[in-house]
């Protein structure tokens, strides 16, 4: 049986319909202007990377889009639903993963799940085999009635992405969802994130790590200093940084490459040459 | 040294930053104004402590004027006792504070990656610790040195003395602990040195209470807390005599400039100085050797096997075939029944979780249990009056008091879980704001939490106390009702408090570092609910006793009296619980949309 018709039975979503509408999003902390006029489009079943120095505005951008932040100004829509004015339903539709996986510590993997599935309000008993099946699938479940604390980063990071499969969402928002975890489970974070776009889910991602967004988004949005400088598939970025004509052979250029170019060609050349006496 | 006073420095910056962080948009009027608010209350409570040291001081030296030397003999064992005060006090909270710096405080591992010597790390964490102990000391010990001192008209330096021996005593603690948990550290897995340091320090913590609540038992027999009486029970112990142990050279050097006492540097000072620079000495060469281990030993995670879901392993998934085929496997194996998941519904979850985190937390079982047993004196010491046949003296309103004083009681001994139960989901809050929670179902869980312990404390209480013949109280058909009405109401406050100023650095886990467990300025303001709001309850319910010396009630019945008391106690409840759920759901909405931090 495939894994998403076990795991995530996803109401059938069409690829073109819009999942996540941000429009005019800002965000200002006191003098501090940290996202500036975010208007960000991503589909159903879309694989969409969100990518930035640090400091950019990704973390403060996913907040306001998953309704824990509140704009300056601006709106989103999930799925046509307008976070500010329907925050509980939209947050139904959605699974979060922050960086940095802080949990309860006093609570067991199994409570936390159980837990999560309870505020989702799902099923006793789906939410049980789902739960079983996760822990099972993300090799946890012989560790399953350990206290939280005990975990190492990269566990917590496991039982963080368990809890936010659980309830079947139709977006789902990751905030540099492989970081401490180890390369066999990132692997598999990976395929279950292909696994869920093809059944139609909609997957918005942070990261640092430019090949993972290269080889599976199908669309990337590149922030810096809280403004998009660019978003399309690797083409439309290359487009972009060719209109900008300091790059040689934009056509062959990876993300890596199109990423420096985009956010900061210029400082890279004087280090370049610093570097080079 | 000049490390150790650098790493000193930057702590004492992050100190009086505050510990909220970034993230935390309040001003810095409002901080001052709060952190006032906390130093006003603690210099109250001390003035409050010097006070009746001073009355009780000035009242035996005024009994006592014939015989100076009594008198003196007295207070060398009053201040014997009150110096192993000290030291228990020390034992209660002082060795996680010393454990916490040592081997939980976040920056550690930066500091060891730097060419910093280890000593000067452990020098600077130690001193931290030694701060801590002193902030938690002081307040509460030193006033009644100054209070003995004003009413005794101690000389100038008798006051420089007992606070150098407070600090001394407090040095010498942290260092012998910092040798003795560096020393256990190598061999003992971390989360067992936690449970036995928690557990060794309640202990301790607790046979004191015991023993205080045992004297206080005692002394009521004796017709209360008066000179001779206190005379009586300092003489008896006979705790100066012991020259060898540290709380006597505490004392001695506290009076080692007062005339009378004629004790000399050798017996004083000169040993509680030496041991303790000697063991904060000796703590630092020790660390060389012994404190990067038991550090990194701090770190391991927990790999315990036992528990009643061990499997065998899964192998690891780490393609799209392996994810196929174990998802196949499913609902086979047998998991436990927690009470999370044994009703379904936001509300029973966040309600089941809060329990289960306090339930794996000995320190507010700790403040439970110590509430109950200091509840149980209250009733046996009321047995006592009962029996010998006080009571006929004891007027009607004696059977408010004693309701009341049980409500009190019991929403103290619950106020660390009503008054932090918003701030305990500081530990994962984004996972709460990420969720379709309904404010109210959270409210409502939340009440459930801070109303159910203190309404189960004042069952047991008042059932307790149904059992003993001859005490003035209600039947418990109307006591447990207005019980439960002022602890709901009472909670709802402590919810409201807690959900308007919420303090999301604490860690109930006490994990990750430097992480608080506790706020000193929330306990306050838990305290303060309890007792202003019994108080006024209270004085509602008993109107019916005072009516009369009231100059707009005097004519009035004492029916209509009861009335007027009954209707005013019900509309402060109503009102209570009204005010508080409007301005707690109107913060909680506010927290869960990310709008407060």
């Amino acid at each position: 049986m495939p894994f998403g018709t076990v795991i995530l039975k996803v109401a059938a979503n069409r690829r073109d319909s819009l999942m996540i509408n941000a429009l005019g999003l800002t965000k200002r902390f006191g003098d501090t202007l940290a996202v500036d006029s975010l208007d960000l489009h991503v589909g159903a079943g879309e694989i969409f990377g969100f990518l930035g120095p640090n400091g950019a505005g990704k973390t403060t951008s996913i907040n306001m889009m998953i309704g824990i932040l509140t704009p300056t100004a601006g709106r989103v829509e999930l799925a046509g639903i307008d976070v500010a004015k329907d925050p509980l339903k939209a947050k139904a539709i959605i699974g979060y993963v922050p960086d940095q996986p802080n949990i309860y510590e006093k609570l067991t993997a199994w409570e936390f799940l159980m837990f999560v599935a309870n505020l989702h309000e799902v099923e006793r008993g789906r939410a049980e085999k789902k739960a079983r099946n996760l822990l099972k699938m993300f090799d946890l479940l012989d560790r399953a009635d350990e206290q939280l604390g005990g975990y190492s980063h990269g566990m917590k990071q496991k039982v963080v992405i368990a809890s936010a499969l659980l309830h079947e969402p139709k977006i789902l928002f990751m905030d540099e969802p492989t970081v401490g975890l180890d390369p066999g489970s990132a692997r598999l974070v990976k395929d279950i994130l292909r696994e869920l776009a093809s059944e139609g889910v909609t997957v918005f991602m942070s990261t640092h790590v430019l090949e993972i967004a290269e080889r599976m988004c199908d669309r990337v949005g590149i922030i810096q200093k809280g403004r998009l400088l660019a978003v399309g598939n690797m083409d439309d970025l290359r487009e972009v940084a060719a209109a900008k004509g300091a790059m040689k052979h934009p056509e062959a250029s990876t993300l890596e490459d199109l990423f420096i170019e985009l956010t900061g060609g210029s400082d890279y050349a004087e280090v370049s040459r610093y570097l080079e006496g | 040294m000049d490390k150790t006073f650098l790493i000193l420095s930057v702590e004492l910056r992050q100190a009086f930053r505050g510990t909220r962080g970034e993230s935390e948009k309040s001003s810095q009027g409002k901080r001052i104004a709060r952190n006032a608010l906390g130093y006003l209350a603690l210099i109250s409570l001390a003035i409050f402590v010097g006070t009746s040291v001073y009355n009780i001081a000035a009242a035996l030296s005024d009994t006592l004027a014939a015989y100076p030397d009594m008198v003196r003999a007295v207070w060398l064992n009053l201040m014997s006792g009150l110096s192993l005060g000290v030291f228990v006090r020390l034992f209660m909270t002082g060795i996680s504070v010393v454990y916490q710096a040592l081997y939980d405080s976040g920056d550690l591992k930066f500091l060891l990656s730097t060419p910093t010597p280890v000593g000067s790390v452990v020098g600077a964490k130690l001193t931290v610790a030694l701060v801590r102990n002193l902030a938690a000391l002081v307040p509460f010990m030193y006033p009644i040195w100054v209070g003995y001192g004003a009413g005794s008209r101690a000389p100038f330096s008798f006051y420089f003395m007992s606070i150098l021996a407070i600090l001394l005593a407090a040095l010498l603690f942290t260092a012998v602990t910092a040798i003795f948990a560096m020393i256990v550290m190598r061999n003992v897995p971390t989360q067992k040195m936690r449970q036995v340091i928690m557990i060794g320090s309640l202990v301790v913590g607790f046979m004191f209470v015991l023993a205080t609540q045992v004297l206080s038992a005692k002394m009521t027999r004796s017709n209360g807390l008066d000179a001779t009486a206190l005379a009586q029970a300092a003489q008896g112990w006979g705790l100066g005599r012991t020259w060898y142990l540290p709380h006597v050279w505490v004392v001695k050097t506290a009076f080692l400039t007062t005339p009378g006492f004629g004790f000399s540097l050798w017996e004083s000072l000169f040993p509680l100085a030496v041991a303790a620079i000697g063991a904060f000495v000796g703590a630092i060469g020790l660390s060389a050797n012994a404190f990067v281990t038991g550090w990194s030993a701090a770190g391991d995670v927990e790999t315990g096997k036992s528990g009643a879901m061990r499997r065998r392993r899964t192998r690891k998934g780490t393609g799209e075939k392996a994810i196929c085929c174990e998802l196949a496997d499913d609902a086979e194996s047998e998991m436990p029944d927690t009470m999370i998941r044994r009703h379904t519904g936001q509300g029973w979850g966040i309600f089941a979780k809060d329990l289960t985190i306090i339930k794996r937390q000995p320190i507010i079982w700790y403040s439970i249990l110590v509430a109950i047993v200091a509840s149980g004196f209250y009733l046996y010491n009321m047995s006592y009056g009962a029996r010998s046949g006080d009571v006929g003296a004891i007027p009607d309103i004696m059977k408010d008091v004693i309701l009341f004083v049980l409500v009190m009681m019991s929403t103290i001994s619950s106020g660390q879980i009503a008054g932090m139960c918003i701030s305990m989901d500081g530990e994962s809050l984004w996972l709460l704001r990420s969720m379709p929670i309904d404010p109210g179902t959270y409210f409502n869980a939340k009440m459930a939490l801070a109303v159910m312990p203190g309404a189960t404390v004042f069952t047991v209480l008042a059932l307790a106390m149904a059992l003993i013949p001859d005490i003035p109280q209600y039947p418990l058909y109307l006591s447990l009702p207005v019980g439960y009405a002022a602890i709901s109401m009472l909670g709802a406050l402590e919810v409201m408090s807690d959900a308007m100023r919420p303090n999301f650095s604490l860690r109930m886990s006490g994990a990750s570092g430097t992480q608080n467990q506790k706020d000193p300025g929330k306990s306050l303001i838990s305290l303060g609910i309890s007792m202003a709001g019994t108080f006024v309850l209270g004085a509602a319910f008993a109107f019916n006793n005072y009516y009369s010396h009231l100059g707009f009630s005097e004519g009035m019945s004492r029916q209509a009296a009861i009335l007027v008391g009954t209707i005013a106690f019900a509309t402060i409840v109503v009102a209570g619980h009204a005010i508080a759920r409007s301005l707690a759901l109107a913060s909680i909405k506010r927290i869960l949309r990310g709008e407060s931090n």
